[in-house]
């Protein structure tokens, strides 16, 4: 427990002092600030845009942040040869690997909470009301972060920077399409469509259940049943994804 | 002193290489300009494929384009056929966020101000009744556009009662639904409505200014049922009744009704006219409408 916690440490360390990080705050920053604009330019729906754009540019940052960070940490280390030096010491290569994870999701959880903060004191500005259920799309925002990171790391465990990339985009754009291709399948009434997306459809993360950005903008709390479960369904698949990228990296020759 | 001489290029360069840069902006505007913002909104793909491609972030794509359509709202003058890129973009965003309330109201009304299309703003609304079973105000513009735009004062009544039925909606939707009854000639849905008001109401001003209104479409009904009755007999006979007696003796009425404020019906054997002691002017919709 203690050896993975060095390792979170250190990304966590080596992650902040990446300058593409304040780089994104920034611009959530931005985004949220100009939301308030925005919000000027419509009638009547001041509130909803300023919660809208905020909310969308916490979930993207995060996003962003989850994957790009993500894919490059173990490669990184074997690119640098550092890999060799922590393996050496009495540090398993599955401690390594959550080490890692931790670390990173420390920081998009540091991240969500700096971008949540401003966008509340944004919204507060802005004259509207905080509503509880902006907070419960962030908590959700938060578990999506964790399900991306997760899958950043599975495919880094085994592929290039780039090429991860290129998967776990995939996944996140699959993933909030396993809903429309399922239903167009349906539409169709071809079986082996069908089949494929109800496939698809439960083999890929559905990132659409952690997307309650429209109910929170116009104050829509949903049941707390409902956000105990995604959460749930979002760490378990997260889990799947973190043991399947340890048993990868344990049998890796480097 | 070399890199002295690299950092006194580098300013003048820059500045060029902006100065262009602003003077090409400055040469482009015009062809950027050239095409209304109401007609770009025909690149506009359907809102089923936007809304997929907006991959969770549904609510800032239909801001964005709401953004747009009110730009567009804003313009002097628009034509019938700009009017329906303003639809269907109005149909994208409702597509996309099929909760944007707003976009409903302001929409379904710039569609019979701003253009003259009651159909789209019609089709707008009916969408925004099925997305949002509880906005009392959907209902109620759909009500004003059937009365208003399309004369059909008995789908406008219709829509006006599902208005009033709806948590939050002023009382005086039920009253103004009972009055378009009247003026569909449905004057007992119009009674239904108020004996229903009636009995719902626990403030007892309201009770007796609805007591008294109920009376008069009470009366207002049976001064229509009367004039009704008296056409047919005037189709058989050939002439009016000498009384009203006579729509009895004839068997087109089995009795004749009691004036319900304690009147009584009178009527003109030489025009056919009827009318009742207590009203003195019968019950009508005086509001404006297009064209009239």
């Amino acid at each position: 427990m203690h050896s993975l916690l060095v390792v979170a440490q250190n990304t966590f360390r080596e992650t902040l002092r990446d300058k593409i990080l304040y780089n994104l705050v920034f611009f959530a920053l931005l985004l949220i600030g100009a939301s308030v604009l925005l919000g000027t330019l419509t009638i009547g729906e001041q509130a909803r845009v300023v919660n809208d754009v905020g909310l969308a540019a916490i979930n993207l940052v995060g996003v962003i942040i989850a994957i790009f960070v993500g894919i490059g940490l173990v490669t990184k280390e074997i690119d640098r040869r550092t890999i060799y030096t922590i393996l050496a010491r009495p540090i398993t290569r599955t401690q390594f690997v959550m080490g890692k994870y931790c670390g990173l999701i420390f920081i998009g959880g540091l991240n969500i909470s700096i971008m949540f903060s401003m966008f509340l004191v944004t919204v507060w500005l802005s004259g509207s009301t905080i509503q509880g259920s902006l907070f419960q799309a962030v908590e959700l925002m938060l578990v999506e972060v964790l399900v991306m990171t997760a899958i950043a790391m599975f495919f880094s465990t085994f592929s290039s920077p780039t090429l991860s990339a290129i998967m776990t985009l995939g996944f996140y754009v699959i993933g909030h399409l396993t809903g429309d291709l399922k239903r167009i399948a349906e539409k169709s009434k071809d079986p082996i469509a069908e089949g494929i997306t109800t496939a698809l459809y439960y083999i890929c993360p559905n990132l659409e259940l952690f997307n309650i950005k429209g109910q929170a903008a116009s104050g829509i709390v949903v049941s707390v049943d409902y956000q105990l479960a995604t959460t749930f369904y979002g760490l378990l698949y997260a889990a799947l994804l973190l043991v399947a990228a340890c048993r990868i990296f344990e049998r890796r020759d480097f | 002193m070399k890199s002295f001489r690299k950092h006194m290029a580098f300013w003048p360069l820059s500045l060029l290489i902006f100065g262009m840069l602003l003077g090409l902006q400055v040469y482009l505007k015009p062809w950027q300009q050239s095409e209304k913002k109401l007609e770009q909104m025909r690149y506009l793909p359907n809102g089923e494929y936007l809304r997929v491609a907006s991959l969770g972030y549904r609510e800032l794509l239909a801001d964005m384009l709401w953004i747009q359509a009110i730009q567009v709202m804003g313009e002097r003058k628009i034509s019938d056929s700009s009017g329906q890129w303003l639809f269907r973009a109005l149909d994208s965003i409702t597509t996309i966020d099929p909760h944007f309330v707003r976009a409903y109201e302001a929409g379904g009304l710039a569609l019979t101000t701003l253009v003259v299309l009651p159909e789209e703003s019609n089709q707008l609304l009916k969408k925004g009744i099925l997305n949002n079973p509880t906005e009392w105000k959907l209902p109620f513009l759909l009500g004003i556009n059937y009365y208003y735009e399309l004369y059909d004062d008995a789908t406008a009544a219709r829509y006006m009662v599902h208005a009033s039925q709806i948590n939050g909606a002023p009382a005086m939707l039920g009253t103004l639904a009972a009055n378009l009854f009247l003026s569909a000639r449905s004057p007992q849905q119009a009674a239904d409505i108020l004996a229903a008001m009636y009995r719902n109401t626990t403030d007892e001003s309201a009770k007796k200014l609805l007591e008294v209104r109920l009376r008069l479409v009470l009366t207002e009904r049976d001064l229509q049922s009367l004039e009704q009755v008296i056409a047919q007999y005037q189709k058989q006979t050939g002439h009016f009744p000498a009384s009203l007696d006579d729509l009895v003796g004839s068997h087109l009425l089995t009795s004749l009704p009691d004036e319900p404020s304690g009147g009584r019906y009178i009527y003109e054997a030489r025009t056919g006219a009827v009318s009742s002691s207590t009203m003195t002017e019968r019950l009508t919709l005086t509001g404006r409408r297009r064209g009239k």
